[in-house]
């Protein structure tokens, strides 16, 4: 896969990010080493390895059913393109 | 219906789980706090956040599948349903898809004096979306309090065939769910939902006819309702010559009917797949073991046990299980006074009046030792039935022993013969015609006497010993 600064530009339209060119360079040339390593995993056989949907050992943690501090309301909302009445304001839609 | 066609009826309920916290987080699941300020990173699904199970949401669905008599699986999985909606932060919910922790089991319900056994398809877990605020102006508001509440969803087959057979299968579902104490059965505030899937066929074929879906009935009377009035639309579409064309469809409460929400053509393709961020879920032996010896006694079997061994009547057991405090309040007075019979008959006609439920809470006016005592006031002659009313309703809202209000109020039942015999007297003396018309055989006015001796004594005679000194005085 080819990994030019176009199609870091789309990735990031759709990811609702903005860069700056210097920003979009320095994707380019990282986001194309990731996927270069990944694709070499394509090279190993895995005839005889079992498929698995995850890539941790062991069994699951569950944790108490104990209650943590989260995030404060203003910290929540930081990242809303829109807030009103102390929610994320998105156009109306209907249920369904 | 007519007699061409059947009904075929199969309903999924969400129910949210009474956890103290999220499905895969820490924040609080309680109802009601101000919009977003029960979110993390996690439940806000930004990136990196990873989920990690709460194992109590894990104790209650198994306790859930089992009192269902689910066979549970030891390994299952999660899944990702992805679909992009507002108040869905990471795109995706999580959820179990093609191995649900566990499936095929049953409930058996009572409907019209007769009972059905409904097969359960599969009950698994996932975790609750956000709520979204229609009324505030020109936008949608999106709260994440809500979001990732768990919740067990509960999958039936399709073997229900009527409004109200549905109907019944709710709220025996419900009791049982309000029972384990893993939902507060509350459908207002919608933490039990219901989407029923509602075809019709021929009579006799085997082949299911085409379905459509009922969204987000928040009444048992609705999902009657709301079923009846799709599977007369149905057959009116068929009798018609026509086709049912699948889709979802609301139920509109005004108009007393149902409207297309969406057509198979727009139908969404949620491209499950296994969630990477959790691991195999693997409920051991001994961990299920623990969750069954936990069930407890459902809701059904109550009824019974109470009908067998405790001798109230059928519908009596009925009533008194209808709630689990309730239930429990009748035990413990039963137990305490010893007769189930008479302590079922006063709740019933006395406490269960001023008792309000609100989910799992009942608001009990009085305590079980309070009316286990009052009771018993009456057995020993201290009390008549009418007078224990009135002490009865003096007595709610206080922690005070019948007793006692007996002794402020001057309630005590008179059962002293002389005092009695005095009180018959002075009547007979006062209603001198009356007397000798009822010693000439007019008894219809015996009734007029114990009246006035009653109001003398402001019904605090004891009625036999009333009605023995009026005998043996009038000499009739």
């Amino acid at each position: 896969m080819v990994f030019d600064r176009a199609r870091v530009r789309h990735i990031a339209k759709l990811a609702s990010l903005s860069l700056s060119d210097a920003e979009a360079d320095r994707f380019t040339s990282e986001l194309a080493a990731i996927v270069g390593y990944v694709e070499e995993l394509n090279t190993l056989d895995t005839t005889d390895v079992p498929p698995t949907a995850d890539v941790q050992l062991g069994l699951a943690q569950w944790r108490s059913d104990t209650l943590e501090a989260g995030l404060s309301r203003d910290e929540v909302l930081a990242q809303a393109p829109e807030v009103e009445h102390d929610g994320f304001a998105v156009p109306t839609f209907v249920e369904t | 219906m007519s007699s061409v066609y059947e009904a075929v009826i199969g309903l999924e309920v969400h129910a949210q789980m009474l956890t103290r916290t999220k499905a895969f987080c820490s924040c609080s699941t309680a109802f009601g706090a101000p919009p977003n300020t029960q979110v993390c990173a996690t439940c806000l699904g930004l990136p990196g956040a990873l989920p990690v199970l709460n194992a109590e949401a894990v104790a209650m669905a198994v306790r859930t599948a089992l009192a269902l008599d689910c066979t549970i699986r030891s390994r299952s999985r999660f899944a990702r349903k992805n679909y992009f909606y507002p108040d869905l932060p990471k795109g995706y919910q999580i959820s179990q898809f093609d191995e649900p922790f566990s499936e095929h089991g049953s409930m058996v319900i009572d409907v019209g004096g007769e009972t059905k056994t409904a097969r359960i398809t599969r009950v698994h877990m996932e975790e609750d979306a956000g709520k979204n605020l229609h009324d505030r102006g020109d936008r949608s508001i999106v709260d994440l309090n809500r979001s990732g509440v768990p919740l067990v969803e509960i999958v039936g087959e399709p073997d229900l065939r009527s409004g109200v057979e549905a109907a019944e299968y709710l709220r025996t579902l419900r009791e049982v769910l309000m029972t384990l104490g893993v939902n507060d059965g509350n459908l207002e505030e919608g933490s039990f939902r219901c989407d029923a899937n509602v075809s019709i066929r021929r009579v006799g074929q085997e082949k299911l006819g085409t379905r459509v879906e009922l969204k987000n009935i928040n009444s048992f009377r609705f999902v009657q309702k709301g079923i009846e009035h799709e599977i007369q639309r149905q057959e009116a579409v068929l009798s018609a010559g026509g086709t049912v064309v699948q889709e979802t469809r609301g139920w509109d409460e005004k108009t007393g009917s149902t409207f297309c929400l969406r057509s198979k053509e727009e139908a969404q393709d949620y491209r499950y797949f296994p969630e990477p961020d959790l691991p195999e879920l693997v409920l051991t032996d001994d961990f299920v073991a623990r969750q069954r010896q936990s069930v407890g006694e459902l809701p059904r079997a109550k009824r019974k046990r109470f009908v067998e061994t405790l001798s109230i009547t059928a519908s009596a057991s009925q009533v008194l299980t209808s709630h689990p405090k309730i239930a429990v309040f009748f035990e413990e007075a039963a137990k305490l006074h010893g007769d189930a019979g008479r302590v079922a008959n006063f709740i019933q006609s006395e406490v269960l009046r001023d008792v309000s439920t609100r989910g799992l809470e009942a608001d009990l006016p009085v305590s079980a030792a309070q009316v286990a005592a009052l009771l018993r006031l009456v057995d020993q002659g201290t009390l008549s039935g009418k007078q224990a009313k009135d002490v009865y309703g003096k007595m709610v809202r206080t922690d005070k022993a019948p007793e006692v209000l007996v002794a402020e109020l001057g309630l005590q039942q008179v059962s002293d013969v002389e005092a009695i015999e005095a009180v018959v007297s002075g009547v007979i003396a006062a209603n001198p015609k009356q007397a000798e018309q009822l010693r000439a055989g007019k008894m219809g006015l015996f009734g007029f006497f114990v009246g006035q001796v009653m109001r003398e004594t402001k019904g605090a005679a004891n009625p036999g010993m009333v009605n023995g000194a009026l005998k043996r005085l009038l000499e009739v």
